[in-house]
């Protein structure tokens, strides 16, 4: 299948196939069982020039298109979706700064994010605010120089071993999801610690931690953009981020129908219609994932403003995919599947929370489906469809 | 399904059990992944360790629906004891009452349901074994391993299926605890079923003689196409087990769980997801019931054990991941109990036959 990249995306594709491979192959089972964050993988990734990806030109990345960053995504994803997940959160962390931070917050962190020198991460999830984000009851108080933030995000990726945390808290609780703002908090800052390590079902490798923040004074220069905006600085995110998230589900598919194909091969099954029938239905399925992605990709980097159903496809589609795949390929494997050496069993686990994190299935679905209402009512699609 | 009442009986004698002495125990086992050897006597004497054996070799002869109905309420909440008691019956006791020797019988089957040893079985598509005809009074000189001995780490006597070389055909044979040249040593790589002891097993030059030879010498298809019917339905009742255990929770969950200002439960897509899983749960059970019915009953069950058996395990996979979905990233947290469900679930869904298999065995019949 030609993808029609270009040759910078072409070389950019392979060379993080070689790299990942090289790099993270032989690192699988220690990542997984001792379940800490790959540092030295994510440096190697910085040093290779990973996090640029997330970055425009004029701010030492290399122009923050989605479609560098889902070829990155599926690669790593193909391998490890834990490691990928742990580069991939970069992306949300930088996204708000990105496009919606000051120019002097811009320069200020931009050039450290995309050299790899400095981590990010996205503090959104609470304990009663997961799909329902806007019931946040973490606060953010105007005081003098300062906003002064209290409360606990929950189940951040990244958390503690970032440098810069993208966080969400009301301003003013009376106005809800119009009541939130964003700021940017550094690491070190009096008044925020870590909580918890979660231990996960997969992903084992990307940790995820909560985020404590007790009278935590953040200067009022790192208040992004203005206040009230936080909520729709979060979706807008999202809708950019989303196609990443199925670029990780599709590289685990991706990774699951190549194991497959391996242990049919090796174990003389390839004649076989029953495990034709499957590899083919995979292959099929896995071809039109990678270019529902493409195609959201490409319509963001367009400069197309009405991108959140296509976000939402390029995310529902390959994760569910990621999760029938992995499935299939414990079925085809039969018992050996369910041993570590064998690989499918953590890409199982891992595909899972490509379901879950950033928004939930049912979330896409609920985007996607009040879109085509909004559509339904205006006559206008949103996309380039016809 | 209405229960006569001796299974209604049984039903909630094995329901309290599981929830009063198991369940407090269930997630610290699967942490360490520790075999629960607490149960295991107190199992025997509600006639679990001798569920599929004739009062003369000292069973209880339960019925066969018996028996699932059991499995199922002991797995709903500890699928890892469930599975412990379905390879005892079904792989290691059930074998030697059907094709067993005298011998065999009286040596192994009254310690089996008295409880005193728990029996194993390794997994035969697992085995990679060089085995060779040996000289004397032994019949095979077995070399190589199995990374699935089931019941492994209790210690037991356990079948062992012999690939012979230079034929189709196989043997099975019952290896002893002890046996010079067998080495069982925990394997803590298995996704899920943590608490069940499956173990590697490892041979080098292991002789079996003649005497532990299963039934007669080369007699393995037959006794495999045999133990597979019952394996199925053990199993089937596993994975139903599983998948109350995992809609309960969900269920729960849901209802409990507020966002948007109201439980989940009141939303389109949840309802789906649960009232999905119930008609899964439904349509398994009636299977597995009808299939052990129409062994109680002395009839062929193969083809209905087979569709059990197959309709348990996909509606296994589906319904423990929709678990974790309705949980969202809580779920995917080792604090709840629905991933260990999902990792149980896949162990059992390929254990001793996958749906490939069920699904070739079933068009073989009808066509």
């Amino acid at each position: 299948m030609d993808y029609f990249l270009t040759s910078e995306e072409k070389a950019l594709k392979e060379k993080v196939r070689a790299f990942t491979e090289k790099l993270v192959v032989p690192m699988l089972d220690e990542l997984d069982i001792k379940a800490e964050f790959p540092t030295e993988i994510v440096k190697e990734f910085g040093k290779q020039g990973l996090f640029r990806i997330f970055v425009p030109a004029q701010y030492g990345g290399t122009g923050a298109k989605i479609m560098d960053m889902c070829i990155a995504c599926e690669e790593v994803g193909r391998i490890c979706a834990g490691v990928a997940t742990a580069y991939a959160v970069g992306a949300l962390g930088s996204g708000p700064i990105v496009y919606f931070a000051s120019e002097e917050q811009k320069q200020k962190y931009l050039p450290l994010i995309a050299s790899g020198e400095k981590l990010c991460a996205f503090g959104l999830t609470e304990a009663q605010a997961g799909s329902d984000v806007a019931n946040m009851k973490t606060t953010a108080r105007k005081e003098g120089d300062y906003y002064v933030l209290n409360g606990i995000k929950q189940f951040i990726s990244n958390g503690s071993i970032s440098d810069v945390y993208v966080v969400l808290a009301a301003t003013d609780k009376t106005r809800g999801a119009r009541g939130i703002s964003a700021f940017i908090v550094e690491n070190g800052t009096g008044g925020l610690t870590f909580g918890r390590h979660e231990n996960k079902l997969g992903i084992r490798t990307s940790t995820t931690t909560e985020l404590v923040f007790e009278d935590c004074r953040v200067p009022k220069q790192n208040l992004m953009g203005k206040e009230g905006m936080g909520f729709i600085y979060t979706m807008r995110n999202f809708d950019r981020a989303r196609p990443g998230v199925g670029a990780i589900g599709l590289g685990t598919a991706q990774g699951a129908y190549e194991n497959v194909l391996a242990f049919a091969g090796k174990h003389d099954l390839l004649n076989d219609q029953y495990i034709q029938r499957k590899l083919a239905d995979m292959a099929t399925e896995i071809e039109a994932g990678r270019a529902l992605i493409h195609a959201a990709a490409r319509t963001i980097d367009s400069g197309y403003k009405g991108f959140s159903k296509a976000s939402s496809f390029s995310k529902l589609y390959p994760t569910d995919l990621a999760m029938k795949c992995a499935l299939e390929a414990i079925d085809i494997m039969g018992p050996y599947s369910i041993l570590r050496e064998y690989k499918v069993e953590k890409m199982l686990r891992d595909a899972k929370i490509t379901q879950i994190y950033e928004g939930t299935n049912q979330i896409q679905r609920q985007v996607i489906a009040l879109e085509l209402i909004r559509e339904t009512g205006t006559g206008k699609r949103t996309d380039h469809g016809i | 399904m209405e229960f006569n009442k001796e299974t209604a009986l049984l039903q909630a004698e094995f329901r309290k059990f599981a929830k009063d002495v198991i369940a407090p125990k269930v997630d610290d086992h699967d942490k360490k992944g520790e075999v629960p050897r607490e149960f295991i006597l107190k199992l025997s004497e509600m006639g679990m360790l001798g569920a599929l054996v004739p009062e003369s070799c000292g069973g209880v002869a339960l019925d066969t629906l018996g028996t699932v109905v059991a499995l199922e309420e002991i797995s709903k909440v500890c699928p890892s004891t469930g599975l412990i008691l379905a390879v005892h019956n079904g792989l290691f006791a059930y074998p030697i009452v059907k094709f067993g020797t005298d011998a065999q019988r009286s040596k192994y089957l009254p310690q089996a349901c008295g409880g005193e040893v728990v029996g194993g079985f390794a997994e035969m598509a697992a085995n990679e074994l060089l085995v060779a005809a040996a000289t004397g009074s032994s019949q095979y000189t077995i070399s190589g391993q199995n990374q699935l001995l089931l019941n492994g780490e209790l210690n037991g006597p356990f079948v062992l299926s012999i690939p012979l070389p230079g034929s189709d055909a196989s043997t099975f044979s019952i290896i002893d605890p002890g046996c010079p040249g067998v080495k069982i040593t925990k394997n803590t790589t298995i996704i899920g079923m943590k608490a069940s002891g499956i173990a590697d097993v490892r041979f080098q030059d292991a002789l079996v003689n003649s005497g532990a030879i299963l039934g007669v010498d080369r007699q393995g298809q037959e006794i495999t196409a045999d133990v597979r019917n019952i394996v199925r339905l053990l199993f089937a009742s596993i994975a139903l087990g599983i998948s109350q255990g995992a809609y309960e929770n969900a269920l729960k969950y849901a209802k409990e769980r507020v966002q948007f200002g109201e439980p989940i439960a009141n939303f389109g897509m949840v309802r789906e997801m649960l009232a999905d899983m119930a008609v899964k749960i439904e349509s398994v059970r009636l299977l597995t019931y009808d299939a052990a019915l129409a062994r109680d009953a002395q009839k062929d069950f193969s083809k209905a054990a087979a569709i059990a058996h197959l309709v348990a395990a996909q509606s296994v996979a589906d319904i423990t991941n929709n678990a974790i979905q309705i949980y969202g990233g809580y779920g995917y947290m080792k604090d709840y109990p629905v991933e260990r469900y999902f990792r149980d679930a896949q162990v059992i869904r390929v254990l001793c036959g996958t749906s490939r298999l069920d699904k070739e065995f079933i068009a073989a019949k009808i066509i």
